[in-house]
């Protein structure tokens, strides 16, 4: 590329990204100066923005990455952008752990008979070169990739003739790939319209958990239940928080998922659908009447008929398949099953479009069986792993992985030392994506910007780089990078890209039936009897390998509110059958392995399934594959018995039930708004009175909010052991309330700000006091930790430092410098993010006027996918949550206690 | 001459007790010295590494440490009784005990005063909860109960003192009179001069009635506001009217429970049984069951007031006692306190020394649970259903409790030796 | 005088007495003694004189420290802005040439920091500047410090205090983060 050229774009994108001016942190005792100010506005003390894209899920939601002193300290969702609009998941937050993790390679490895010793990059390098010359099939396996760096990697094997084989993902929604490309000649996974949809029906899909883009599903069930009429209807064989959280939630047995589209699609031809069926389809597609259906799936007829009728009233439906319903032996026929449904109700092109598809590059299990055979007939040369999570995924006894060590080298690349790189003879260190250059395409005409947030902190490189300099070429990443910009976008668009950090060049893809697809479809198979365990994805872990991430593990799981641990969820019914409870150690047996767990009960599960999310298994059973190549996660139970012993599960719920407090009343309590009379002034607010409202129609439960929390304010993490104790710290929390029938509603419950607080005339210090703007005010360094104001909460939301818990090592780098550290003896709570307001009163001071609507927003609040949390200054009358404080539906809790908290809540409507 | 032989001997008996101290003394100073420096060493503990060694958690954030505090300043309560009520009712029976109760008092205020330092989180900022100028320009929040605890506290600690040294005067110069070498040397700065001048007496006696009433008030106020600790909170289980009387009558029932644990097994050792007699005793006892049919009452009528108020949370929590996690040291409260001390109705029971012995350890037990079923039971289930959780003590805070019975049985024993555990001078005075 | 003849009494009331004076005392002498240790200042890299840049050439605090007006921190000046007179200015004094190895290394000079705040404290040059604080008033007259040395106390009753004064805010939360 032209120096020119390349200088041109670089200055369109350039930003902060070096020196660090020490010394603006209080108590330190050297001032370092710049030698040169930085003319790019970075200023000491103040924070820098940067655009990045996140890496922890295939989802690559678009990030604006804050930096403090050139360490980014919080990442949140990009706005605008195509995927997350300004959202993040809990994950997602959580990811920023991931730069700072102590376990990093900081040094290209190379294994050694008495363990890894460090190489210097040049004879490591040296050594690949090398073997990519001699014989032998060389194999690149990555992780999910988009973007440039794929097809830098495609050129990479193709100058070396090695094989880049489908990248790998766990949960690859093979099925639902395998029966499109079948169907529509496209192994993808298309994107859903639902603004366009009257009705959503998901079976297994875990949309709010893990499955393609949950902050995307989020924002839209949102915006789609905007417009009346507009139902969602969630089947499963588990419980899960996107179930839960459905307009209606029907539960089938395990194995019968293809029966209850099969009975569907019988209906949809006998009643016609927009498009008719091919002859050749019809030939081949069972009879099911309603009471086989019933009889098959366990669901009522009553049920089945009304889903039925309500299916086809619907003008615009829409049809998703995956998650449990696909991780099965007939996965690939259910979802074939789907996609004539959703061809025959003329949903491909209107709300299913593949103009919107990702994972277009995805692997399945067939793909390695590739690998297992390539390395078993000793054909394999260099086998290059990068990003994959193989051995972490896949049992140890996973052929593919046993077969590895008789590639002739073995390349790991890497940001941990994990299973998979403890396989590899030679470990390169690559940049973490805030380190690095870079671009994703998390679906088709959507791109994301990755920029570096801060200077490699190690002596690590960027994959790209590794592969150009494999491949001798002159260019760096960044080159390579700005090529392919300068290809794909016109000169404005590539402006537009600079600035945004996103652009969406939409593509419109069409599909139409492929007939021969109808020698694929199989005669219904009979659903299993015997108790089945499932292996499942949860919105903590993902497909598992969020949950390397402690803080995943410190943040209750929303339904069961366990943190630390694994345990086997079982149905209610099921334990009171047995007389277990929660905590007992069950020992479960599978054909070839077998595992002792604590139960938790969970209504809602059918009573044949058992749950356990994937991630929490030290070992993982045997994984096997359907037709389609998707690991059949369902198992059939030889027996579940009683071990000895309780497990030592923190279940951080106190009550799964309100117990009649109302909490989150019931639609028929009304409200009574009393006049709090009380023996102290009002206090004088002259210009801002913060308030917050949650809406709890719009929370799911996902408990983004949550990691948000703890990262914007560095509240520690404090392990197991004082979980289970009680003493967690999250300054904001989920509650899960069930009611008798076992549906949940979540609350998430913070610090309410009272305006006449219990806490603060109790404490003998003053450490807590009201401010003039409507905010409980705690003092650390005025705290003498006598906990009174934490027994006179109501509402519990104040959590003391019972030790000092300092992170470790480079962790330390993700403290907030805008909080004041506490030390073991001190009381902390939700403080609406008062740095937050803090640093918008600042702006608007110097300006000379209010803070405006909109200007503060409090992590919780910006996060939310959902959109649930509301912030802002209740004396402006024009303000969003001012209005939204006059709802119909508001309410506050505990409010006959006279509390008079900031915080209102918004009752969750009719389901 | 008989009176003189009479008071000569009253001397002698009590000055005997301030001998050397035997085999069983020393071994007995020894072991409670080891349960102080367990109570050092734990505390020291808990002060580098932080507040988590104790059991405390969310939702119950207080727990032995608080029990402690109540106990022990529950107990100073009597002391005060007997010293300055009892001679305000002009009660001759008093006289026996007063002294030694006057005493405990003392010795239980400085056990309960170290309670509310070793509960902070941060007790090396221990001096910000006291009203003193500072370069801050902070006074401290004098709406909360804590510090209407340090005041009533520290009120009562001072008065209480002044109180036992102004009564202690004459005695202490009895002992000056009678001592040699070393001893009398410290008498004689202890007595302050006394003569036993006419005028002097005259000032004594309108200072001790001046005192008197002054430190009556507080047996009352006192303990109505380590009461309102609990009270004046949100807490259901805590924020009922019936605390001050509650706590009050509670306080005097078991510090009337220690006077007894500690004047039987001393009545024996020192050899004291003439001056301590077994109506004394029935008198005393007649006071410990008129409280525990106080408390009696005050258990039935809590539940009362939980049920007629039909707040959800507050029933909830009365239940909670009775049949929840803690429902043991419910029951051991109910009947050490409520039920057991009924039995006094008997007088022959009211003169068994052996059995009130055995009664008064079931109510220092008692009472002990019930502050703890107080605190800790209406902390474990409030008003939010997701916080409710239990408490169990940690090793670091049982170590402290021992080492406060250590504490306190440690300076009394030293007092035992120090001091004249009789007041010589009332018994000498004529008797109706 | 024999042993036996001394009023114990007496003599033992006069050395509380005296004791509680000479406590007092020794008091007031730890507290001078802090000052003085407090006051010290640390070694500086170079020896850079107020007086003659502040003092006689009469430049303006803003013109070195230029993150004041726009930030919280007023940090330690750019070498650059050094530079822009040494490169040609007083260029044989050792103190100058110490400074240009700095800057022509590229190694940033590590200050010793005299003004210090606890982490936990909030605190804005750029707010105290636009209300109209004097940089003397809190680091006193800098112009006549060859070595310049902390002067305030900047212990909270101090900041309070000058906020009473001048009806600036006085939440808590405005310095305690």
């Amino acid at each position: 590329m032209e120096r020119r050229s390349f200088l041109q774009i670089l200055g369109m994108f350039s930003s902060a990204t070096v020196l660090s001016s020490c010394g603006s942190e209080k108590d330190q005792k050297k001032l370092i100066s710049y030698l040169v100010p930085p003319e790019d506005g970075v200023i000491p003390g103040e924070a820098t923005w940067s655009f990045s894209s996140c890496q922890e899920c295939a989802g690559e939601c678009g990030l604006l990455v804050r930096t403090r002193e050139g360490y980014p300290v919080k990442l949140e969702g990009l706005p605008g952008h195509p995927v997350n609009d300004g959202r993040l998941c809990m994950r997602g937050q959580a990811a920023l752990s991931r730069l700072y993790q102590n376990e990093r390679i900081q040094t290209p490895l190379k294994k050694t008979a008495s363990g890894f010793e460090p190489v210097p990059w040049d004879e490591a390098l040296n050594q690949i070169r090398q073997a990519l010359q001699q014989e032998g099939q060389h194999l690149y396996l990555s992780g999910h990739t988009s973007g440039s760096l794929r097809s830098l990697i495609d050129r990479f094997c193709q100058r070396f003739k090695a094989d880049y084989l489908p990248q790998f993902e766990l949960l690859n929604q093979a099925s639902v790939r395998e029966a499109n490309a079948l169907l529509f000649r496209q192994r993808a996974l298309p994107g859903v319209h639902l603004k366009e949809a009257d009705l959503l029906l998901t079976l297994g899909a875990d949309v709010l958990d893990s499955h393609t883009n949950p902050v995307d599903w989020g924002r839209q069930l949102v915006e789609a239940h905007e417009e009346p009429g507009f139902h969602w209807t969630h089947i499963e064989s588990q419980a899960s928080l996107t179930g839960v959280n459905a307009d209606q939630r029907l539960t089938l047995k395990p194995g019968s998922e293809s029966h209850l589209l099969t009975f569907l699609l019988n209906l949809v031809v006998e009643k016609g659908g927009k498009r008719p069926l091919p002859d050749d389809f019809l030939k081949v597609l069972p009879d099911l009447s309603v009471e086989e259906a019933a009889t098959a799936t366990g669901l009522s007829s009553g049920d089945l008929t009304r889903l039925g009728q309500r299916f086809l009233a619907a003008k615009r439906p829409a049809l998703v398949v995956g998650g449990t319903a696909t991780t099965r032996e007939e996965g690939l026929q259910t979802a074939l099953l789907a996609g004539l449904i959703q061809w025959c109700c003329g949903m491909i092109g209107t709300t299913i479009d593949f103009g919107l598809s990702m994972a277009t590059r995805w692997g399945d299990q067939r793909d390695l069986t590739r690998l297992q055979t390539d390395l078993e007939t000793g054909k394999a040369g260099v086998v290059f792993l990068s990003r994959t999570g193989l051995a972490s995924g896949l049992p140890s006894t996973h052929p593919a992985l046993t077969a590895l060590p008789k590639a002739k080298l073995r390349v790991g690349l890497g940001l941990t030392l994990d299973a998979t790189l403890e396989q590899c003879d030679l470990i390169l260190p690559i940049h973490h994506g805030l380190e690095n250059w870079g671009d994703t395409e998390p679906r088709q005409g959507s791109y994301g910007l990755l920029k570096p947030a801060l200077e490699p902190q190690f002596a690590s490189r960027a994959e790209g780089d590794i592969l150009l300099d494999l491949m001798q070429s002159p260019k760096s990443w960044q080159e390579f990078l700005f090529e392919q910009w300068e290809a794909r976008f016109s000169q404005a668009e590539l402006k537009r890209f600079s600035e945004q950090g996103y652009i969406e060049k939409p593509v419109k893809q069409g599909a139409y039936l492929e007939r021969k697809a109808a020698k694929a479809l199989q005669p219904l198979a009979p659903v299993p009897e015997e108790l089945q365990m499932l292996l499942v994805p949860s919105v903590r872990g993902g497909d598992g390998r969020s949950y390397e991430m402690p803080l995943q593990q410190e943040i209750p799981d929303p339904l069961t509110t366990i943190s630390w641990g694994q345990w086997l969820s079982v149905s209610p019914e099921l334990a009171a059958e047995k007389g277990w409870q929660d905590r007992d150690m069950v020992l479960v047996k599978l054909d070839g392995w077998e595992t002792t767990l604590p139960i938790k009960t969970q209504p809602g599960l059918p009573k044949e399934t058992l749950c356990v999310q994937l991630g929490l298994l030290d070992s993982l059973p045997p994984i096997t594959a359907n037709a389609a190549g998707e690991p059949v996660l369902a198992y059939a139970v030889q027996s579940l018995t009683r071990a000895k012993g309780e497990g030592p599960l923190p279940i951080l719920s106190g009550s799964p039930s309100q117990d009649g407090r109302g909490i989150i009343p019931d639609p028929v309590h009304h409200d009574d708004h009393h006049k709090h009379y009380s023996i102290y002034e009002e206090h004088d607010r002259p210009n801002y009175n913060w308030g917050m409202v949650i809406d709890l129609e719009k929370c799911v439960g996902c408990s983004a909010c949550v990691a948000a929390c703890y990262v914007e304010n560095t509240v520690p993490i404090v392990g197991p052991e004082d979980h289970r104790d009680g003493r967690e710290m999250s300054w904001l929390r989920i509650e899960p309330y069930y009611d008798d029938h076992g549906k949940v509603e979540f609350l998430p419950m913070m610090c309410q700000q009272c305006l006449k607080a219990p806490c603060e005339p109790v404490c003998p210090v003053y450490a807590a006091y009201n401010s003039k703007e409507g905010l409980n005010i705690q003092v650390y360094s005025r705290c003498v930790g006598t906990r009174y104001c934490a027994n006179n909460c109501p509402y519990k939301v104040r959590r003391f430092n019972w030790f000092d818990h300092v992170p470790e090592g480079n962790l330390q780098r993700m403290k907030n410098p805008d909080l004041a550290e506490r030390t073991k003896g001190m009381m902390e709570k939700c403080t609406f993010c008062i740095q937050r307001i803090r640093q918008a009163k600042d702006t608007a001071k110097d300006e000379e006027r209010l803070v405006q609507d909109g200007e503060v927003i409090p992590a919780c609040a910006q996060t939310c996918p959902s959109g649930a949390i509301t912030f802002g200054n209740l004396l402006d009358k024009e303000s969003k949550v001012y209005k939204l404080t006059k709802s119909k539906r508001a309410y506050k809790v505990h409010d006959l206690l006279g509390t008079d908290s900031s915080v209102t809540y918004l009752k969750p409507g009719k389901h | 001459m008989n009176s003189l032989d009479y008071r000569n001997q009253i001397e002698t008996d009590v000055l005997a007790a301030m001998g050397r101290p035997g085999l069983k003394y020393l071994a007995a100073m020894g072991f409670c010295a080891l349960l102080v420096l367990g109570l050092l060493a734990c505390w020291g503990y808990q002060i580098f590494t932080g507040l988590g060694v104790a059991g405390i958690t969310h939702p119950v954030g207080w727990g032995v440490y608080i029990t402690n505090f109540v106990f022990w300043v529950g107990i100073a309560h009597s002391g005060t009784l007997i010293s300055a009520v009892l001679y305000l009712f002009r009660q001759p029976f008093r006289s026996s005990f007063n002294r030694a109760a006057e005493a405990m008092t003392v010795v239980s205020l400085l056990v309960a005063g170290l309670f509310p330092l070793i509960h902070l989180g941060r007790v090396w900022n221990f001096y910000y909860l006291f009203p003193y100028p500072n370069q801050r320009l902070l006074w401290v929040n004098f709406k909360s109960p804590l510090i209407w605890d340090v005041f009533a506290v520290s009120t009562y600690l001072t008065v209480s003192c002044i109180f036992f040294y102004v009564g202690l005067l004459p005695d202490l110069a009895i002992v000056r009179r009678r001592a040699t070498g070393f001893t009398q040397k410290v008498f004689n700065i202890l007595s302050l001069g006394w003569q036993g001048t006419l005028r002097q007496w005259k000032h004594y006696n309108k200072l001790y009635l001046f005192l008197a009433a002054f430190a009556t008030p507080l047996v009352a106020s006192v303990h109505s506001i380590v009461s309102w600790d609990f009270a004046v909170s949100i807490v259901p289980g805590w924020h009922t009217t019936i605390f001050a009387p509650y706590f009050v009558a509670g306080a005097i029932f078991s510090g009337i429970g220690m006077v007894l644990t500690l004047m039987i097994p001393l009545r024996k050792a020192l050899k004291l049984e003439q001056y301590i007699t077994l109506d004394h005793f029935d008198s005393i006892c007649k006071i410990l069951l008129f409280t525990s049919l106080i408390i009696g009452f005050t258990y039935a009528f809590e539940f009362a007031l939980a049920f007629y108020s039909g707040h959800k949370s507050e029933i909830s929590q009365y239940l909670y006692r009775a049949t929840g996690h803690y429902w043991p040291f419910y029951a051991i409260m109910v009947f050490c306190n409520g039920i057991f001390p009924l039995v006094l109705f008997k007088k022959s029971l009211r003169r068994n020394l052996k059995f009130l012995f055995v009664l008064s350890i079931f109510v220092n037990i008692g009472m002990w649970f019930e502050r703890f079923v107080i605190i800790v039971a209406s902390l474990a289930k409030e008003y939010q259903p997701y916080s409710w959780g239990t408490y169990t003590p940690s090793w670091v805070e049982m170590g402290i409790t021992a080492g406060s019975f250590g504490l306190f049985f440690l300076v009394y024993l030293a007092f035992i030796k120090a001091l004249p555990v009789l007041s010589m001078t009332e018994l000498k005075e004529p008797h109706q | 005088m024999r042993l036996k003849e001394l009023n114990w009494t007496r003599l033992i009331i006069t050395g509380i007495i005296l004791g509680l004076f000479g406590l007092f005392l020794g008091i007031l002498a730890a507290q001078t003694g802090w000052w003085q240790l407090y006051a010290q200042t640390p070694e500086q890299p170079i020896d850079f004189p107020h007086t003659k840049h502040a003092g006689q050439l009469g430049l303006a605090c803003t013109y070195c420290h230029i993150h004041v007006e726009k930030s919280r921190e007023a940090g330690a000046p750019p070498l650059s802005i050094c530079m822009g007179c040494h490169q040609k200015i007083a260029t044989d004094k050792p103190e100058i040439q110490k400074l240009t190895r700095y800057y022509n290394e590229k190694k940033p000079v590590e200050w010793g920091r005299i003004h210090n705040l606890p982490s936990f404290i909030y605190f804005s040059h750029k707010r105290h500047l636009k209300g109209g604080v004097d940089c003397s008033n809190c680091h006193g007259a800098v112009k006549q410090m060859a070595e310049v040395k902390q002067v305030r106390p900047l212990k909270m009753g101090w900041c309070v205090s000058c906020h009473r004064t001048y009806d600036a805010p006085l939440e808590c939360s405005t310095c305690h983060k």
